[in-house]
């Protein structure tokens, strides 16, 4: 009896409150870690946090959590991912589950939602590095089913080695038959000599994801540098979901169609700026404006403000229908707001995320990371910013945001965001704190 | 006849690995076969700082004069990996630098790949800057063309390096005459070109095979064959345009020091390519099915072979064994 007694008060002792579940926050915003399963030198130099997901894995009505640590390093492979799955109290200390993988599997992830309708989220997973049966190095995507356990569905891969094919992920439905489509960049593809490592966007239609019948967008000697950055929303309002991709200094867009996707090789909506690193983050938001079409957000994170390189800038873009051809960089209708970064090399807007009601007026709220942003005491921590729906209006500044700033050195503070609805928080990726080994935060978005 | 020939290249290129390597040499064609160089302390300009964050960033943004992190301006940095795919981090590599005053810099990365160096790159009064378009000259001349003024030493542009990097027996040398930072005036470092995700592929040195393993028969220039070209023989090989580029007033007199690194050869493509004018053979015209070992991508590539890319394998090298196989299959497109 003693022993038990002595074994609970040290372990009490030993185990930090804030590893045994996500805590609500309150108020006051403090930070709390996730707790990981490999020790910390198991996992140092993984950038555990460089993706991350919250999605319902086993069905039972909870939000769960994948986290993708691309540089883990176990028995001759790389990369991992680790599963969280929560309960009524929030997520367990430590992964439920821990699945290696190789070829830096876990840099992208992204949930595909129930497809099956049996409760179980699908979702894929991204290795820039890794291979298949008949080719190497170009890149893999792996669907997995959630469960328990998640097991694999399918790997798709790339054309040739080092396309880096799965570097940005995307879902959406594309045409309109219900199933979420899968959408996958390689950004170093060469369609063609003319076009070396000028990219390439691959769809695979749900709900079988079959790699014999995917559409291929190529790079264009137009729409070069495409594959780094993907959104999918509907925002031509005929109820199914658009493709927006980044292109070198543009955001091209393909609408979705029921027929045949894409209806035209030749994109049917581009947005352009000037800034440095416009299209690196792009999110379909909600109606903003009113006018019935769904507004769209993109980030430029090497934006120049006030003569500081890196700085980044947020552009809030009317959604519409029809060919459009638009100018962020000149007042007009569609630049329904241009908000810019603080001027110290912070990479406003290298992350956008839609959130739920952030000032209780009924309206959504974004959250908008800058993973160079000065935190708290250390600068360039990485920072958070979290507008509400009316702060996002023509004249808006980056003032008028709530701000999270980083606690720990250079940990790259959001460079993944997701949404844990269910508990009001927000996740945010920090894979380079701690020298590479990475973390992951939660703040309490009430 | 093509015996005379082949001595006479023989003896050109031997007599250009024994030379001397002074300041009137200083361009890409005088330093193209320029080994590295030997006797220094290995790590010696480490700068003692921690340097483990931002990995594979560009260093430079921050760490110069004017950045955020000037109290820490570095001359030169940047993270090395194992791969040009940037798969892992390469722990302890040697990086060297020479300037045109013969000055070695040495460097080694550390559990990050991370190396940097504030030890000073002598600069050149002869620079000139071209990116894209038409080279600028950074020196005055007067009318006779004698030098009124000199490139501004603090100008960071001006600092020109030829470069190596090296781990173990492997060693791969940069072709070019590297500006610090760069040819538009933005700060940069070795990362800026050669992050994990830039586009000439990660800064690697390895000994290491591509591919973990490899049949061996039936070989596959898909799955074999085409990810060690594109491991090992880009960005040189590659379509398109590959002239170096001119950062000295020797590479805008006449005759032009700037060279086509890719001679001509783009590995990237199996049947060659052609792009705007730039017509350049593919991997099939760089083997020889007869005498495999014979094959142009084997053959140059071996230590002691002249090859301005360096030597990547010896014939013991699962790489080398399986090109090698590849083609005594037939070197087919498979």
């Amino acid at each position: 009896m003693l022993t038990r007694i002595v074994v609970v008060v040290l372990v009490w002792l030993l185990v930090p409150a804030h590893s045994l579940y996500a805590p609500a926050l309150g108020a006051s915003n403090k930070p709390v870690p996730l707790p990981v399963f490999l020790s910390q030198e198991d996992l140092r130099g993984s950038m555990q946090g460089q993706a991350g997901i919250v999605l319902d894995l086993n069905g039972d009505g909870n939000e769960d959590l994948v986290i993708g640590a691309p540089y883990a390093q176990r028995k001759g492979t790389t990369g991992a991912l680790l599963f969280y799955l929560s309960n009524s109290r929030g997520f367990p200390a430590r992964p439920s589950t821990l699945l290696e993988g190789d070829g830096n599997l876990g840099w992208s992830l992204v949930a595909l939602g129930n497809v099956d309708g049996d409760g179980k989220s699908y979702f894929a997973a991204g290795a820039f590095s890794g291979s298949a049966e008949d080719v190497s190095l170009s890149g893999t995507v792996t669907i997995f089913k959630g469960g328990d356990k998640p097991w694999k569905v399918t790997v798709l891969s790339g054309e040739n080695a080092m396309d880096k094919f799965g570097y940005a992920l995307a879902s959406g439905d594309l045409n309109g038959d219900g199933y979420p489509d899968l959408i996958v960049g390689a950004p170093f593809h060469s369609p063609s000599p003319a076009l070396y490592q000028r990219g390439a966007v691959y769809v695979y239609f749900g709900p079988n994801y079959d790699a014999a019948s995917h559409v291929k967008i190529p790079a264009t000697a137009t729409n070069g540098g495409i594959g780094f950055s993907l959104a999918v929303g509907d925002i031509n309002g005929d109820g199914v979901d658009d493709l927006l991709l980044q292109a070198s200094g543009k955001v091209i867009g393909f609408y979705g169609a029921k027929s045949s996707f894409p209806a035209s090789p030749t994109p049917d909506v581009v947005f352009s700026s000037a800034d440095a690193g416009f299209g690196r983050s792009i999110a379909v938001l909600w109606d903003l404006d009113g006018d019935n079409f769904r507004d769209l957000a993109v980030g430029a994170d090497q934006a120049t403000i006030d003569d500081t390189i890196d700085s980044g800038r947020l552009f809030i873009l009317r959604g519409g229908t029809g060919k459009r051809i638009v100018n962020a960089d000149a007042a007009s209708p569609n630049l329904l707001a241009r908000i810019d970064g603080e001027p110290n090399c912070g990479r406003f807007a290298s992350a956008i995320l839609p959130v739920g009601d952030l000032d209780g007026d009924g309206t959504p709220g974004l959250a908008v990371s800058a993973v160079h942003g000065d935190g708290n005491p250390w600068p360039m921590t990485g920072k958070i910013f979290l507008f509400s729906d009316s702060s996002l209006t023509q004249g808006a500044t980056i003032t008028s945001a709530r701000a999270i700033q980083g606690e720990a050195r250079d940990m790259h503070l959001g460079t993944f965001l997701a949404l844990v609805a269910k508990r009001g928080q927000l996740a945010g990726g920090a894979p380079t704190e701690n020298a590479n080994t990475g973390r992951v935060w939660f703040f309490d978005l009430r | 006849m093509e015996k005379f020939v082949t001595v006479c290249l023989v003896a050109f290129f031997v007599s250009g690995l024994a030379m001397v390597y002074n300041e009137s040499n200083f361009s890409a064609l005088g330093r193209m076969y320029q080994p590295p160089p030997e006797g220094h302390a290995v790590g010696k300009d480490n700068d003692p700082e921690h340097g483990m964050h931002h990995a594979g960033e560009n260093c430079a943004r921050c760490h110069c004069m004017g950045g955020r992190a000037e109290a820490y301006a570095w001359t030169m940095a940047g993270t090395l990996y194992a791969d040009r795919s940037g798969r892992s981090i390469l722990k302890g590599g040697e990086i060297i630098l020479q300037d045109r005053e013969g000055n070695v810099i040495s460097m080694t990365s550390n559990e990050a790949g991370n190396f940097w160096t504030t030890a000073p790159i002598a600069s050149n009064p002869y620079t000139v800057v071209s990116h894209g378009g038409p080279p600028e000259p950074l020196y005055v001349l007067d009318s006779q063309g004698n030098l009124l003024q000199p490139a501004d030493p603090t100008d960071p542009r001006t600092w020109l390096y030829k470069a190596w990097v090296r781990k173990g027996f492997s060693v791969r040398p940069m072709l070019t005459i590297a500006p610090a930072a760069g040819a538009t005036g933005m700060s940069m470092t070795c990362s800026m070109h050669h992050g994990a995700m830039g586009s000439r592929g990660a800064l690697w040195v390895s000994p290491a095979p591509t591919l973990p393993s490899y049949p061996d028969s039936g070989l596959s220039y898909r799955k074999h064959i085409y990810p060690i070209l594109r491991s090992k023989c880009s960005p040189c090989h590659i379509p398109g345009s590959t002239m170096t580029r001119q950062v000295t007033k020797a590479d805008i007199d006449t005759p032009s020091t700037s060279f086509d690194f890719s001679n001509g050869l783009d590995l990237m493509t199996y049947e060659g390519s052609t792009v705007g004018s730039v017509v350049k053979d593919g991997v099939s015209s760089a083997v020889d099915t007869a005498n495999p070992e014979q094959s142009l991508i084997l053959q140059k590539t071996l230590p002691g072979k002249v090859h301005a890319g360096g030597a990547f394998w010896n014939n013991r090298a699962p790489d080398y064994i399986a090109i090698q196989q590849w083609v005594k299959e037939g070197a087919l497109k498979n």
